[in-house]
């Protein structure tokens, strides 16, 4: 049985045999591989590393074994607490681009704003039914009717305007661009 | 690095470890801290046990007694913090025992004083050197208990951090008896108490930045 196995290398290699140690991070390599494959399905590496990081606990911290337990259950704990330590790691981890989102969100804010700034100083400059009528459907989002309502323009008027202020505004960008 | 390798490496180097070596670390630690925390004090307030001289021995080895058996009690149970796998289940109850015991003390003498006199005994004249005293002379000795840590695995992390500062709080105390000349069970179940439950308090706090492995 496992159990009897592990427990036997164990305490041989707690009275400083080598050779037993060795065999028994080699069974536990294996079933602890098993146990972290189990939670992080596809994430071969983390898997590895966290097995490696255990591996170096039971040899290190093997003053913590009580003689009196059995030695599954002393190793599933240290499983059980490296994975709850990875899971945290990995919150961290994964809050610092989140960081970097909210950041771009404020500024995507301060360029829509800026944006806006341009968008009314190039309306100005446009007869004032067109520029009307482009903040309404355009800026606005009103449809056609409700701009033609609202503005006590006709629809056809507004459809006009649209089309020849974007005109002029396009040929007004463009001539700077020059 | 690849595993198999790694496991040799690790393999490679395996020194025997005797039993009971984590229960002989903790007691350790107390001790190393304990004495420094003592030279501390004897440094600050000069010799020790001239508290002896003033309060009776009775006295002095009613407030040593209940410093060490929280001692006692606390590191025993941060011992069973460290070891994966094993859980304290209702052993914490052992903690009440030492300050109900002193509470009782406490009830008694603050039962057969008028009411007017009691804030004295509770107040006594040293409170604020005996709760910052402790406070402080459990620095060194929870410093030493987290070295300790180093070869145990304490799976939680607060719970851990809670017992070492408990024991490192106790531990303060025994040595502050020493040096103490209140003579009232009241003054001791709330100062000492507090000067354990401070340092405890903290250790839980603080655990997860001191503690992890």
């Amino acid at each position: 049985m496992l159990e009897t196995r592990l427990k036997a290398l164990m305490i041989a290699g707690l009275a400083g045999d080598g050779r037993a140690q060795e065999a028994l991070l080699s069974g536990c390599a294996n079933r602890l591989r098993q146990y972290y494959a189990r939670r992080l399905p596809g994430r071969e590496a983390d898997v590895e590393d966290l097995v490696q990081d255990t591996l170096m606990v039971i040899h290190k911290r093997r003053e913590s074994y009580d003689h009196a337990l059995p030695f599954t259950a002393w190793l599933h704990a240290i499983a059980r607490y490296k994975l709850i330590d990875f899971f945290r790691r990995c919150r961290v981890r994964e809050t610092l681009p989140i960081d970097d989102v909210a950041d771009f969100s404020i500024d995507d804010e301060g360029t829509a704003t800026m944006a806006r700034i341009d968008i009314e100083r190039l309306l100005a400059a446009l007869p004032a039914k067109h520029a009307e009528a482009i903040r309404l459907t355009r800026i606005d989002g009103l449809s056609v009717k409700e701009a033609a309502a609202q503005s006590g323009q006709s629809e056809p008027s507004i459809k006009v305007g649209v089309y020849r202020g974007l005109h002029r505004l396009m040929n007004a960008l463009q001539g700077k661009a020059k | 690095m690849n595993t198999d390798d790694f496991i040799r490496t690790l393999a490679a180097d395996t020194r025997p470890v005797t039993a009971g070596s984590g229960a002989w670390r903790i007691a350790g630690a107390l001790l190393a801290g304990g004495f420094v925390a003592l030279l501390a004090i004897d440094a600050l307030f000069g010799s020790p046990l001239r508290a002896v001289a003033v309060t009776g021995v009775m006295v002095f080895a009613v407030k040593l007694a209940y410093a060490i058996a929280m001692t006692a009690v606390a590191a025993s149970l941060l011992l069973v913090a460290g070891r994966p796998g094993r859980h304290l289940g209702l052993r914490w109850v052992w903690l009440l025992a030492p300050p109900l015991v002193v509470a009782a003390a406490a009830a008694m003498e603050l039962g057969n004083t008028s009411a007017n006199a009691r804030p004295a005994l509770i107040m006594g004249s040293t409170w604020q050197t005996c709760l910052i005293g402790v406070v402080a002379m459990s620095l060194p000795i929870f410093g030493a208990l987290l070295w300790s840590f180093r070869r145990l695995a304490p799976t939680r992390l607060r719970l851990a951090g809670f017992l070492a500062g408990l024991s490192a709080g106790a531990m303060a105390s025994v040595v502050y008896a020493l040096y103490c000349p209140e003579t009232t069970a009241s003054f001791m179940l709330v100062w000492y108490s507090l000067g354990m439950i401070v340092p405890a308090i903290a250790g839980a706090l603080l655990a997860r930045r001191l503690l992890r492995w």
